[in-house]
């Protein structure tokens, strides 16, 4: 039986279908929600992940759910005719949600080093590895991205920008400077949005470098990412 | 993977039950990571919702006399 | 107030969306000539259909007449309806067919260009990336912030309302009667198809570009909120 995880807006609230969950209260779980009728994938029935799948969800809240049988699974994706929250994973909060932006950022830069390294464009590597982790970042992430401008699509151009975006830059209007009431995306958003565009772009340099298909690689990618979520946040299953 | 673009045209297709199971799929995966297609379906939910909760006001009761004033002739006319 | 709203919003409790059995005892009553069924019809439809009216006409005196028009236009076939549709999409086609005469015997050539909706709409697409930029092809180029609720301080209820309607009255009548009818009346699809002699698909395009119509007017009145 696999543990089942749900992401939810804050409030407990449903992304798409905006239902109020029940919550546990004083260790009892919350109510039982139940659907009727047939099980139909993203149209009706309960929907949770499992940890492999954690990242394809991401939102303020994750809870851990218990399903009612028969439970459907598919990849990760499970489907079931009632759940309710058991409890809360309180370890999945803003600064988590950075730290897990980061790491992937993190992750995704070493690969696009080494990837540069291994075609000889050392000095092409350190730059970008200067825009992480170098003395004056900020400074060094416009370079990067000066550098690569006659290649618009080049996965260390869109580097640069995630790099920017995660530090609540708006790449497309360089000049400006990000402002704190401008609501932006919060931590959440960005981790959800951030996480999938470092798989993508994982994957295309896997894909440049003939290193195996994108899909293979994307999907590698995004596991590993639940992968590490799901250590982090002391999870199993 | 849908593009932002569609789903600020697709969003009455998924609330209409418009879109086939692997459609509404790729439509969750964008907006789920997405914080701008977020805002936007928020946006038209919230829009829905003061739609619905509006009523045309009542008739002008001058044009309410005069109706029902039609209705009793028609009646009068009948019986 | 929230009641009544909600009546409205799923139909009178006694004028219900399929002929039923209910909606049969009210038929009779109305074909017996009785005023009290006649007037709470009336009470339940009017206000729509004086809406409706106004989207086609663009004239409230007009409007007017057109509700007059198709009240006596229901009476003199009252007696001849069999109920093969409800009673409202009946009521609301008489409607239709009485304000699309007006308008032709008007000779009025409102404005409802395709041009005109089409110049707004084509003002929110240059908030995409283009569809073939490198990186983030059709995607948003601006920050939607999610609404939770109609910030009151910003903007009260009533200019909410205000300005949903002014928008409604701007678009082409097909738009605002759909948007009417399935999100302030609450209608369902297939009833304003039937109504409006058009596809569900064809319907629901109407009703997105209307939304869509409607969020933008929300949205440059909040924004103009804040900015002061």
């Amino acid at each position: 039986m696999v543990n089942a995880y749900k992401f939810l807006a804050s409030g407990a609230v449903g992304l798409f279908s905006r239902h109020k969950w029940p919550t546990p209260a004083g260790g009892v779980p919350g109510e039982w929600v139940r659907v009727e009728g047939e099980l139909r994938p993203c149209l009706s029935g309960i929907h949770a992940c499992s940890a492999s799948r954690l990242v394809d969800w991401l939102d303020e809240e994750l809870w851990e759910i218990e399903l009612g049988a028969p439970v459907l699974e598919d990849d990760g994706e499970l489907l079931a005719p009632a759940g309710r929250l058991l409890r809360r994973i309180d370890g999945w909060d803003e600064g988590c949600a950075r730290a897990f932006l980061s790491h992937c950022l993190d992750s995704t830069i070493v690969l696009a080093a080494e990837s540069l390294s291994r075609v000889g464009r050392e000095r092409d590597a350190q730059q970008l590895t200067a825009s992480r982790w170098g003395p004056d970042s900020e400074r060094s992430v416009l370079e990067l991205a000066r550098s690569f401008e006659d290649d618009p699509a080049s996965p260390l151009l869109f580097l640069a920008d995630v790099t920017r975006l995660e530090r609540g830059g708006r790449p497309e209007l360089p000049d400006v400077a990000p402002a704190a009431d401008a609501g932006g995306p919060t931590p959440f958003a960005l981790a959800a949005n951030l996480g999938y565009v470092c798989a993508h772009i994982t994957a295309q340099l896997a894909e440049q470098e003939s290193a195996g298909s994108y899909e293979e690689r994307f999907l590698g990618e995004r596991l590993s990412q639940s992968r590490w979520l799901a250590h982090r946040l002391l999870l199993h299953g | 993977m849908l593009t932002c673009r569609q789903i600020y045209d697709l969003l009455t297709e998924y609330d209409e039950g418009g879109l086939t199971t692997s459609e509404r799929r790729q439509f969750e995966s964008h907006v789920v990571i997405c914080p701008p297609c977020r805002g936007f379906v928020s946006q038209m939910r919230l829009t829905r919702d003061l739609l619905g909760d509006g009523s045309a006001p009542g008739l002008p009761p001058e044009l309410e006399d005069s109706i029902v004033g039609a209705f009793q002739t028609w009646k009068q006319r009948r019986w | 107030m929230r009641e009544s709203n909600e009546k409205l919003r799923h139909g009178p409790a006694h004028v219900p969306s399929q002929p039923t059995s209910v909606e049969g005892d009210l038929l009779v009553r109305l074909q017996a000539g009785d005023e009290e069924a006649f007037r709470g019809l009336l009470a339940d439809l009017g206000p729509a259909m004086l809406r409706v009216a106004d989207f086609y006409s663009r004239d409230s005196q007009v409007a007017a007449e057109i509700v007059q028009e198709t009240w006596v236009a229901v009476l003199r076939s009252l007696d001849a309806f069999e109920g093969r549709s409800s009673l409202r999409t009946w009521v609301f086609t008489i409607l239709a067919n009485c304000a699309r005469r007006r308008a032709k015997s008007e000779a009025r050539s409102a404005p409802f260009s395709s041009l005109d909706g089409g110049a707004r709409e084509e003002s929110e697409l240059n908030r995409f990336f283009a569809a073939n930029h490198p990186r983030w092809a059709s995607c948003w180029a601006t920050i939607n912030t999610r609404w939770e609720a109609l910030p009151e301080e910003a903007l009260s209820r009533a200019e909410a309302d205000a300005a949903m309607i002014e928008t409604l009255r701007a678009l082409p009548p097909n738009h605002s009667v759909v948007i009417t009818l399935r999100d302030i009346e609450g209608w369902s699809s297939q009833e304003v198809s039937t109504l409006l002699r058009i596809t569900p698909g064809n319907q629901r395009v109407l009703l997105h570009r209307a939304r869509l119509a409607v969020r933008r007017a929300l949205e440059q009145t909040l924004d103009g909120e804040r900015r002061l």
